[in-house]
Order: C-alpha cells, then sequence, then structure tokens
C-alpha cells in the first residue's frame, strides 16, 4: 500500500481498498455551491434550497 | 436560552433550528470558525466572539451537534510567566466548558469522540454481541473472504488525497493474504447478514430503521457506497427490548446522551457493530417519518 501512494512508512490495510471520488472534471458539473444561502435567521451562511420534504401523514 | 454547538454548514442542525423557531425557544449557534474571549461582568462570566455574546447562566441547555467552543488564548514573552498563564487559561477554559457540560445536554464536547475499540469492549461488557475483532500487522489470522477490515477513525473521507481526488475507506472483505506486514489494522469476522439496522438514540429512546442492503452487490459490504440509482429499501423496524436495553447501558456507560447506532441482523441474533454520536440522521428521519429533529428539539 505504501508504494501506491509514495509512502515511506507502513499503512494500514484499510489503504489497499480505498476507493477515490470527486475528481476534478466532477467538479466542473457539481452546481452544490450555489445550492446555499446566507441565512440570519438560523444563524449559519448555508442554508440549503430544498423543497419541503413531505411527511408521509400528510400525503394520507 | 439554548446554546448549540455545530459547524457552519450542519444542515441537520438547521433541521432542529426550524423545530426551535416554531415552538418559540430562544438559541445561541456558534460555529467552528468562532473564536471566544472569556469575560467577566458584574460576578457573572460571560463568551464573546465576533458574532455571539452570551452569559453562562443565560444558557438552560446545551447540544453538542459538532465543531467545539474555541477560546483565544493570550500568550506573554516571557517563558516561565507563558507557561503560568497557559495554565491559568486552560482552567479557566475547563470551567467554562464544564460548567456548560452540567446544564441539560445533548452530548458533550469533551466526550463526542469514541474510540471504536473501546465502545466494542464496552458493548460486549454491556452484554451485546459483537463479531469477533482483533489488531493484526499481517494477515496471518485473517481468514479470506471471512474477514472484513475497516477504518479506526471516526471520519472515513481523506479530502485531497491526490491532487485530483478524494478518498473513503468503506468497509471491505479481505480477499487475499498479504505477503508483507502492514500497519495495525482492525479485523472483524464478517457476518452474513439478514439487513442491517441504523438507530438513532436520544435519552434512553430509540428509533430504528431496517436498511435492506443485503441483496445488492453495491451495498452488501458498506450500505454507504449508496447505489443512487436504485437504492436500498429502508424501513421503520423496532429492535428488541432486550437490545434496547443494553445498548441503553452501553450509551450511559460511554456517557452517552445522544447518537446512531449501527447493528446487523443475522438469524435470531442481532450484531453491535459501532456508535457514532455525531453521525447523520436526518436521511433515515424524514424516510421512516420519524421527525428526530423535532425530538430534538422538545428534548432541549
Amino acid at each position: 500500500m505504501k508504494h501506491l501512494f509514495k509512502e515511506e512508512k507502513k499503512l494500514p490495510l484499510t489503504f489497499k481498498y480505498i476507493e477515490h471520488f470527486r475528481t476534478k472534471t466532477n467538479n466542473k458539473t457539481n452546481n452544490a455551491k450555489g445550492s446555499y444561502v446566507p441565512c440570519k435567521r438560523y444563524h449559519t451562511d448555508y442554508l440549503l434550497r430544498e423543497n419541503p420534504t413531505k411527511p408521509l401523514t400528510r400525503l394520507l | 436560552m439554548i446554546l448549540i454547538i455545530s459547524n457552519n454548514g450542519e444542515t441537520t442542525t438547521t433541521k432542529v433550528i426550524k423545530n426551535l423557531s416554531k415552538m418559540g425557544k430562544s438559541f445561541i449557534r456558534i460555529h467552528e470558525d468562532e473564536f471566544f474571549d472569556i469575560k467577566t461582568d458584574r460576578k457573572r462570566i460571560y463568551l464573546v466572539s465576533e458574532k455571539n455574546k452570551f452569559f453562562l447562566d443565560e444558557i438552560t441547555s446545551v447540544w453538542y451537534r459538532r465543531g467545539g467552543i474555541k477560546f483565544k488564548r493570550l500568550r506573554y514573552n516571557n517563558n516561565a510567566i507563558n507557561t503560568h498563564m497557559d495554565e491559568t487559561q486552560h482552567w479557566l477554559e475547563d470551567y467554562v466548558i464544564k460548567t456548560l457540560e452540567s446544564k441539560k445536554t445533548i452530548n458533550k464536547q469533551s466526550n463526542s469522540h469514541v474510540n471504536k475499540l473501546w465502545v466494542l469492549e464496552k458493548a460486549q461488557k454491556a452484554g451485546l454481541s459483537v463479531p469477533d475483532f482483533f489488531l493484526a500487522e499481517n494477515t496471518d489470522e485473517v481468514i479470506v473472504n471471512k474477514t472484513i477490515t475497516k477504518a479506526l477513525t471516526e471520519n472515513v473521507i481523506i479530502d485531497s488525497i491526490s491532487e485530483h481526488s478524494d478518498a473513503i475507506i468503506y468497509t471491505s472483505i479481505i480477499e487475499q493474504k498479504e505477503k508483507k506486514e502492514f500497519f495495525i489494522t482492525f479485523f472483524q469476522e464478517k457476518i452474513e447478514k439478514d439487513f442491517e439496522i441504523r438507530s438513532f438514540y436520544l435519552d434512553g429512546k430509540m428509533w430504528s430503521t431496517a436498511i435492506i442492503s443485503q441483496n445488492d452487490e453495491q451495498t452488501k459490504t458498506d450500505f454507504r457506497k449508496y447505489n443512487d440509482k436504485k437504492p436500498n429499501r429502508k424501513i421503520r423496524y423496532q429492535l428488541p427490548k432486550d437490545i434496547e436495553e443494553k445498548t441503553h447501558q452501553l450509551m450511559q456507560s460511554l456517557d452517552l446522551s445522544c447518537g446512531s447506532i449501527d447493528f446487523i441482523k443475522s438469524g435470531d441474533h442481532f450484531f453491535f457493530l459501532e456508535v457514532n454520536p455525531v453521525g447523520q440522521f436526518f436521511g433515515l428521519s424524514a424516510m421512516c417519518n420519524y421527525s428526530l429533529e423535532k425530538e430534538i428539539a422538545e428534548y432541549l
């Protein structure tokens, strides 16, 4: 594993099974940043813009 | 006044705050990027940052979600004075944290990061079934295809591992022996599961969800390898009373009032896997209509 990551010291065996994701090409199409807005009421700079979830009971 | 310690971008915190607003409960939300000064005013202690200011005696309950309260520390030129003042400031900060944690709390900053190995031992002592586990630097004791490995860390995502990507360490089955030694690794007996169970625990009460992940090659070893095209079926589930009671004992022994707990069911057995005090629960809450964010808001 250490050769895979060009490390001199030993790494745990978990590194053999590591999975890579979120490549640069993916980032180009990732528009997640546009989904957040600052919100004073809830004290956050990252309020997620989303459709409200509808509890099942409301659909009955 | 409710104090919420969280991260700026943590969406579940916002869901709880929406419920607090609806209930007319006042709150202060503090973030990972805030640094507080400890000040006094007429024998009362207050904390002040660029965004927030509050007296300790105003706070009635505390929800430690993520992040933590950070303090500004003064540095002194004289090394001896600096060491003394460092300790002085440490004890002041310690007093503030202890005072806040002595109030009604959902988890605590001081013990919200748990050691997976320690938790497994505690779970065994509480009477829960735990798949056999061990640490090793080679695969001599590993039974191929019947042993899994996973990270000892709380966070399994490694950001920017290379120039172009992040990485994630899922639970994986060991498929072959290794010739060379490696850094100490966690191994655990692989259990053939009927399904996985994710439970949310709050102050002795549990809400559980069965995750039917075993029929999908992608999710059968780790359901977090989400299949977005065909998501796992998730349904409400009631754990047996004795499992809930033992889990309650475990959480008490860890001094945790809240957390997400993973089990797997195999035949008549329920195997405890791990507890995550700061785990994400909103997805399962919405899926099973548990309204856990409302439960938290009511508790605070």
